[in-house]
């Protein structure tokens, strides 16, 4: 029933696996250079290119608007296009032995990207150089590696390079609906001039971008994806002072889902302007160790923080520079055990594209290296069950889950949209009477509801949480608290979660992931206070 | 960090048309900042330091951009420009927070900036606490960097200049000039640059191409607390293009062309283009098979923008007042009025109210600099013999008040800058008699070849006391001149030298004044500069050889080369 409910509320992707290439000048440029790459492109001595992968991305022209204080600006944007750009990368040597999966700098991780224009000699030419560039540095690299590996005497199972099942997939890209952005700007003037109800505002911009970019994927296994990915966007910027003296500003953005985006920046609205009337009256934290509960936003965060980061790049990288690859998730030993609170399954999902209306960032069909990807259940009752993988298997993996994902970096298993669904979900009202007994238990004056995660991007200007009073459940806006913990011990104490789930997205690395995730009340959170100073308050007084 | 000026070979034009008086007691942006200004000043002369100077630039306009490279668009854009900066003096004039710090980064940043997006002075809420926000940031820098300056002069050695650190100007002025905006169709641009974007396919010896064209214009706003209301026009139309490739020895080699227009109308034909880039094509190729040169001192022409750029590097950079009160530059002029520093044969003046030269317009052109102060020609050298300096409203010896050279970019604070500088020579000749003055001075000097330098690039001018205070620019195209009259193309050298030893070598002059327009990087950033002078004769110039890549060019060869392999 469960798994019903949660398919009706889902947008599942609507392109198809397609068997021919389609036919533009992006996949003409990527063959016929891909062509010629495999069959001609060789230094003598130098490890050969074993694989060859192209991504091409073109943004759509960008329109923006944006209001301040209840008027548009003159002008922002308009037909801003910032021009195709090119991702070239390259393992040298063999299906055992290639230059993947190690580093000596960071230029050895990135993966080599340009810009160029939006013809077919255009694209071409910047492929054929890219490809030349990312040959000499992938056959570098693969010489360097085979020494760092005889040094240490590193011997490698499984492979480097696995088979795995073709990606193919082919949306119809259509060019971005000429609704034009002014269609906004009623809204926008209304919404930001909303001054009355907050005189001390310095300043309130909203402004609306609409875009969205077009991919297009081929590598030398013959796989191949072609897609267009919404770049809409929502941000709002605010300046105030805190009632102590701090000069506080914020910027947050937001995805726009493709229908009822009136509603939803109004939602935000609202939701921003909450959260900046709670920072300004807000007072000072204390330490703090005791149980909070976390609302979904905040939530979202902490598990990307905790969960998401630990779930990823199982296979660490071979480093000459450290002894640990610390980007290699803590889960990646872990299979079976017990990683967060039973009450949990988690599953990743990369083939939806919204939930409940709202964009996913992670909708991934075929991956990095040209593999469907699959949808995994990661955990069952709170026990690791799968990680993604990519085509650099580890011990006990059969083949990719299409999983390699691409960033500015070369692919690395990682997740996309992850769900976590709670047995038992409890509604939100409930949860604040939970934690005020367990709070009331631990003799606690209050404890802390989190709305923001904080050191979240952007919010982390806003005053992030509530103190909730045991004598009489008042609620008071806190900011300057800090979360102690680095690890992720505290995924384990948490002992009830809310029905109603939000999308918190991030990109780390150009990576994008969403997480899907309930309120959370967890047991056990240490709480440090910032030490940051109040400013010198400003010399004169608002203008009128 | 500021001791070297790069100098970038930016061309485009200042365009004059449609210009209209107006009132600075009528414009609205105007009105607003004098009201806010005055309210913040009330208050802010008060503070302790006070804010004794208290200036308000405002800049809206338009920027329109569009690059393209083998027939694609690479990039396109028009976007608006809103941008209100703030510039706070604490303490007195004797000694602010301007003051240049010993021992330490000096600071030229700052701090009262509200950049795009920022606001239009229709929305006048929203203008004024734009300026509120500004005010209170840029009034916290100054109090701040006055702190520093105060210990600085009380812990450090004793500057041997001990002029005040501002003048006040000495006329209070108001302006007002508005100019209808050069009408952009950027379709017609792009159809001028398909054809021309698409000459270097297939062309072996070409590893990158690009083409572009940008406007930028607006108006700019100015009010301080003296009483100061400027309102003018600014408006800058370039389209350039850039071929470069790479030799087998890993050296890149460039080819470059810009063109300053007055309106769309004036843009080079498609014609006219083609031919152009087909000549840098054919550069390009010659120098990619030409010999490595060797360093070498030897008789030299500076030919046209080559004598420009030179003058403007190794010359121009040392006239700047600022330097001469700062005891870590090198001083090369301080102190020096009166006397003979160059060579007799040049006279250098710089006017930025020379708004165009034999009809071209002169992209270092303005009415007043960036500190509200009217620009004026000034006489810097008179028959090699030093008379002046660029000056700001920071004063040196001798020379007590700005001369309207205070200039900086958005972010920066003002020091003197060049506008237009033009060399002259008291005697000059045909440019083909002094080839031949060119010859005879190799035979002379019994030099087995001499040089014509037709293009210098970017380039480094060290003037501070921390590194040799030489030149190196670089020298994009030159041949090697043989006492027999035959010319051949070389590559890989760079000019060097130090600036007292170069301009006393400068024996002939050509009647060929040249206008090399560029915007050049220093201290307050990037500020668009125009240099005029003729092609000069040295009688020996020091080359040196240039830097080189490390990389291979491509494995393959370019897959437009290869015949019906264009889509």
């Amino acid at each position: 029933m469960k798994n019903l409910f949660f398919l009706l509320l889902m947008c599942v992707a609507m392109g198809v696996q397609a068997e021919t290439l389609p036919d533009n000048i992006y996949f003409r440029a990527m063959q016929d250079e891909m062509n010629r790459s495999k069959k001609e492109l060789r230094v003598k001595g130098s490890a050969k290119p074993f694989y060859i992968a192209y991504r091409v991305r073109r943004p759509s022209p960008s329109q923006e608007i944006a209001a301040d204080l209840g008027q548009l600006f003159p002008l922002q944007e308009e037909n801003k296009f910032t021009g195709v750009g090119i991702s070239v990368y390259i393992y040298a040597g063999d299906k055992q032995n290639n230059s993947s999966g190690y580093e000596d700098d960071y230029y050895a991780r990135t993966v080599l990207a340009g810009r160029t224009g939006d013809s077919y000699e255009s694209v071409r030419d910047a492929l054929w150089q890219l490809t030349d560039l990312e040959y000499v540095k992938a056959s570098n690299v693969a010489e360097k590696k085979e020494a760092y590996k005889r040094r240490k005497n590193v011997t490698q199972e499984p492979a480097d390079f696995s088979r795995a099942p073709q990606g193919k997939y082919v949306e119809e890209i259509a060019a971005l609906s000429p609704r034009a952005v002014a269609q906004y700007a009623p809204l926008l003037q209304a919404l930001s001039n909303q001054t009355a109800a907050y005189p001390y505002l310095e300043q309130y911009q909203i402004a609306v971008r609409q875009g969205q970019t077009e991919e297009y994927f081929l590598d030398s296994e013959g796989d191949f994806y072609q897609l267009a990915i919404p770049t809409s966007q929502v941000t709002f910027q605010a300046k105030w002072h805190t009632k102590d003296g701090y000069s506080e500003g914020a910027s947050v953005s937001f995805p726009l889902p493709s229908e009822n985006e009136e509603n939803f920046i109004r939602e935000r609205a609202a939701q921003f302007l909450q959260q900046m009337q709670r920072s300004r009256q807000a007072v000072k934290g204390a330490p703090y160790l005791g149980p909070v509960l976390l609302m979904p936003q905040a939530a979202g965060g902490y598990l990307n923080q905790f969960f998401v980061r630990n779930v990823r790049h199982a296979k660490p990288l071979l480093s000459a520079v450290h002894d640990t690859d610390a980007s290699s998730g803590r889960f990646r030993d872990k299979m079976g055990m017990r990683v967060i609170s039973p009450i949990f399954d988690v599953f990743d999902r990369p083939l939806l594209r919204q939930y409940q209306g709202k964009p996913l960032l992670g909708f991934m069909p075929v991956d990095g290296e040209g593999v469907a990807a699959q949808e995994l259940q990661l955990v069952s009752g709170g026990k690791l069950k799968a990680l993604p993988s990519s085509r650099s298997l580890v011990p006990g993996q059969k083949q990719s889950n299409g999983h390699g994902r691409m960033g500015n970096q070369y692919p690395r298993p990682t997740v996309t949209n992850v769900f976590f669904e709670p047995t038992n979900p409890l509604p939100t009202d409930q949860l604040e009477s939970e934690l005020l007994t367990r709070c009331r238990e631990q003799e606690l004056e209050y404890c802390y509801i989190f709305h923001v995660f904080p050191g979240q991007a952007g919010a982390d200007k806003l005053a992030t949480a509530e103190r909730i009073y045991t004598q009489d459940g008042h609620k008071e806006p806190v900011y300057g608290l800090e979360w102690t913990e680095v690890a992720s011990g505290s995924l384990r104490d948490i002992w009830a979660a809310g029905a109603e789930k939000e999308v918190f997205n991030s990109v780390e690395n150009g990576v994008p992931v969403s997480v899907v995730a309930p309120a959370l009340l967890i047991d056990n959170v240490e709480l440090m206070v910032t030490q940051k100073q109040p400013d010198q308050k400003p010399f004169l007084p608002l203008p009128n | 960090m500021k001791k070297y000026i790069p100098l970038f070979l930016l061309l485009f034009s200042v365009v004059c048309a449609h210009a209209e008086s107006c009132s600075v007691k009528t414009e609205l942006p105007l009105q607003l900042m004098g009201q806010e200004l005055k309210r913040s000043f009330t208050v802010l002369k008060k503070q302790n330091p006070p804010i004794y100077y208290l200036s308000y630039t405002y800049k809206e306009g338009e920027n329109w951009g569009l690059e393209m490279s083998l027939g694609g668009v690479q990039a396109q854009y028009h976007t608006g420009v809103s941008v209100a900066e703030v510039q706070a003096r604490a303490g007195s004039p004797a000694l602010d927070n301007t003051r240049a710090l010993k021992g330490e980064w000096q600071n030229f940043k700052v701090e009262g900036i509200e950049g795009a997006p920022a606001v239009s002075a229709e929305n006048s809420k929203a203008f004024k606490r734009a300026w509120w926000r500004a005010t209170q940031k840029a009034a916290e820098q100054a109090q701040k960097d006055f702190s520093r300056v105060a210990a600085n002069v009380r812990t450090m050695s004793q500057t041997k200049d001990q002029s005040a650190d501002f003048a006040f100007p000495p006329v209070v002025v108001t302006y007002c000039q508005t100019q209808a905006p050069v009408s952009v169709d950027l379709e017609k641009v792009k159809a001028l640059l398909q054809e021309a974007s698409k000459l270097p396919a297939g062309k072996a010896y070409v590893l990158d191409s690009s083409f572009s064209f940008s406007v930028q214009q607006g108006h700019r706003y100015f009010a301080d607390s003296r009483g100061t209301r400027l309102k003018t026009p600014y408006a800058y139309v370039r389209l350039m293009y850039s071929l470069s490739t790479r030799a087998k020895d890993g050296m890149e080699l460039e080819r470059f062309k810009d063109y300053n227009v007055f309106s769309m109308d004036e843009l080079p034909s498609e014609k006219q283009l083609i031919a152009d880039v087909k000549q840098s094509l054919a550069e390009l190729e010659a120098l990619s098979q030409a010999p490595e040169g060797e360093p070498f001192t030897a008789p030299t022409i500076l030919k046209g923008k080559a004598a420009a750029v030179f003058v403007h590097e190794v010359l121009g950079h040392r006239l700047e007042g600022h330097r001469q009160k700062d005891d870590s530059e090198g001083q090369t002029f301080t102190g020096k009025t009166g006397r003979q520093v160059i060579s007799p044969l040049l006279t250098i003046v710089d006017d930025p109210t020379l708004r165009s030269f034999r009809g071209s317009a002169l992209r270092g052109y303005y009415l007043y600099d960036d500190e509200g102060v009217a620009a004026r020609p000034v006489t810097l050298i008179e028959n090699g013999v030093l008379k002046n300096f660029l000056m700001p409203s920071s004063p040196i010896a001798g020379f007590n008040e700005s001369n309207g050279h205070g200039r900086r970019e958005t972010g920066a604070r003002a020091v003197a800058r060049m506008g237009i500088m033009r060399t002259t020579a008291s005697q000059t000749v045909s440019y083909e008699e002094l080839e031949k003055m060119l010859l005879a001075e190799i035979k002379h000097q019994g030099k087995p070849y001499g040089f014509i330098v037709e293009d210098l690039g970017g380039g480094f001018t060290y003037t501070g006391t921390s590194m040799p205070q030489s030149f190196k620019l670089q020298a994009k195209m030159v041949w090697r001149v043989y006492p027999d009259g035959r010319k051949e193309v070389v590559r890989g050298l760079d000019v060097v030298g130090t600036p007292l030893v170069s301009f006393n070598k400068v024996i002939a002059a050509a009647n060929d004044d040249a206008v090399f327009d560029g915007s050049c990087g220093a201290e307050s950033g990037w500020v668009p500069q125009t240099n005029i002078a003729p092609s000069l004769l040295l009688e020996s110039l020091e080359t040196e050889k240039t830097k080189k890549s490390g990389y291979k060019p491509p494995v393959l060869p370019s897959p437009l080369t290869e015949q019906g392999d264009i889509k």
